[in-house]
């Protein structure tokens, strides 16, 4: 009884195979153009044998193919019908089927090494051009900046195929910082970067403030929170804010808060004032800068007391 | 106060059921969100291989092999056949397209429902109910009123008899239509 089971269902299984293969067998929709052939397994595949090239060149004669699909953005040029010269090639290697109505989705894969060079340097006969504006700019030669292998896979971008203005506006394609000090930036990013590469930049830090052997610390150790248009000199060894207004006290200085207005360096003998080094300056020049800052903190001193007895009276 | 044997026995078989299931949505989901889809396909391999070799149970119970623990080698086709179950149910994934490789893993749900009531329920559940019984008869009720008043219970575990007949006849099908799923892939996939 049970062989008899087992066989009836074999045959019933079977016989619905064989009535409706589509229904019972299909592992996904095949393309539009395909879609008479939903039942007709044998249309395309040798059971055991897979899929001979000349079931599919019986419809698709090699030497038409693209002439009805490829796109061609210049309508003056011929389009590439690259498949004639693929007749060594099985179409399954790129071709599939079963995965959706979509033509585009039966490509399965595609190695542009099968093509001969005259084929493989006209990209926008298969391929469109993007239509952003730095594309535009550029010419139809493709693998100047890209290869086969993939669009975005090893883009090797020359920044000197840009022609004129367009160079100057990075962030038409770059995403600007979004850190504080890149946001307070004004001038172009080629003032401190180069266009072979983002890092290292070209940025002078010793302009503000030159980081020496003792001051070679990270960022953050003097601007806090990513904030670079702000810094402190205070919280290193005697740079406490106790230390620093004695020593500026006793010099006759009470505005100090901007250190780097005339700290340029770690040096403490090396001070500008009103532009000028003192290790440039000889001592009397520099006695007459001291007395000159004196008297002008005393003059502002007395000029807040008068303030003061005047908002008294 | 006894518990129902839905709680007792039934809830930790939906417990099981279900974790089966849950994992294999969730290596389904992993495979997916890492691009590693084509590992299903080879799941399909590695889950019937290893449900084959569960099947060293059959051969034992059924005297075709003399050699090992039956005990043993039931527990080895429970959880084998249970850890294949999952690779398949992982390699079938949710696409609906054809009918033939549905219908083989409806039966595979099927059997593996039915191996687990086996495995759960069945054997105890009865002793449950043997001892529900004979403690009321001890009591002086009589062996009728004693069933009519586990007749809950009685129905519980009749339908787990059921359950378990299927599981041989439902294996059997999965079995057949498997094969047929793997000769058909075979004739066609080139």
């Amino acid at each position: 009884m049970k062989k008899i089971i087992v066989f009836g269902i074999v045959i019933v299984c079977i016989g619905l195979m064989y009535q409706y293969p589509h229904a019972m067998l299909n592992p996904g929709e095949l393309v539009d153009g395909h879609q008479k052939l939903n039942d007709k397994c044998l249309a395309c595949h040798n059971p055991f044998w897979g899929i001979s090239n000349d079931k599919c060149i019986s419809c698709h004669k090699l030497s038409e193919i693209g002439k009805d699909t490829l796109m061609l953005n210049d309508n003056s040029k011929e389009k590439t019908l690259f498949h004639q010269n693929l007749s060594d090639q099985k179409c399954t290697s790129c071709h599939t089927d079963h995965k959706g109505i979509k033509p585009e989705y039966s490509l399965s894969s595609f190695n542009h090494e099968i093509l001969n060079t005259t084929e493989i340097n006209k990209c926008n006969s298969c391929h469109t051009n993007p239509t952003d504006n730095l594309h535009k700019q550029l010419t139809t030669a493709c693998n100047n900046c890209h290869n086969t292998k993939g669009w975005k896979s090893s883009v090797t971008f020359n920044h000197d195929m840009i022609q004129g203005d367009a160079k100057q506006n990075c962030a038409s394609c770059h995403k600007i910082p979004d850190d504080s000090f890149h946001q307070q930036v004004k001038d172009n990013c080629d003032k401190c970067h180069a266009t072979s590469k983002w890092k290292p930049s070209t940025f002078d830090h010793s302009q503000y403030f030159q980081l020496d052997e003792n001051h070679n610390a990270k960022c953050n150790t003097c601007h806090s929170n990513n904030n670079f248009s702000i810094y402190t000199c205070y919280g290193c060894h005697e740079h406490s804010e106790g230390n620093i207004q004695q020593e500026h006290n006793e010099e006759g200085i009470f505005n100090f808060t901007n250190c780097t207005s005339c700290h340029k360096s770690g040096n403490e003998h090396d001070i500008i004032m009103n532009g000028n080094s003192n290790q440039k300056l000889n001592q009397k020049e520099l006695n007459n800068v001291k007395d000159y800052i004196r008297s002008q903190e005393k003059d502002k001193k007395k000029e807040h007391g008068e303030k003061k007895e005047h908002d008294n009276d | 106060m006894k518990q129902p044997l839905l709680i007792k026995y039934v809830l930790p078989f939906i417990q099981w059921y279900a974790l089966m299931i849950f994992l294999a949505i969730s290596i389904d989901y992993f495979l997916h969100r890492f691009q590693l889809v084509s590992i299903g396909r080879y799941l399909g391999f590695i889950g019937t291989f290893v449900i084959i070799i569960s099947f060293v149970y059959s051969l034992r119970k059924r005297k075709i092999i003399e050699s090992g623990s039956p005990k043993q080698l039931l527990a080895l086709h429970e959880y084998l056949a249970w850890i294949g179950s999952i690779m398949l149910l992982v390699h079938a994934g949710i696409h609906f397209n054809a009918f033939l490789p549905w219908l083989a893993i409806v039966m595979l749900l099927i059997a593996v429902a039915s191996g687990l009531i086996g495995k759960f329920l069945l054997k105890k559940a009865n002793e449950t109910l043997k001892e529900k019984k004979q403690a009321l008869i001890n009591t002086g009720i009589s062996p009728e009123d004693a069933d009519k008043k586990l007749f809950f219970d009685s129905i519980t575990v009749d339908l787990m008899k059921k359950w378990r007949v299927v599981h041989l006849p439902i294996t059997l099908i999965l079995g057949i239509l498997a094969l047929m799923h793997i000769i058909t892939i075979v004739m066609f996939s080139k």
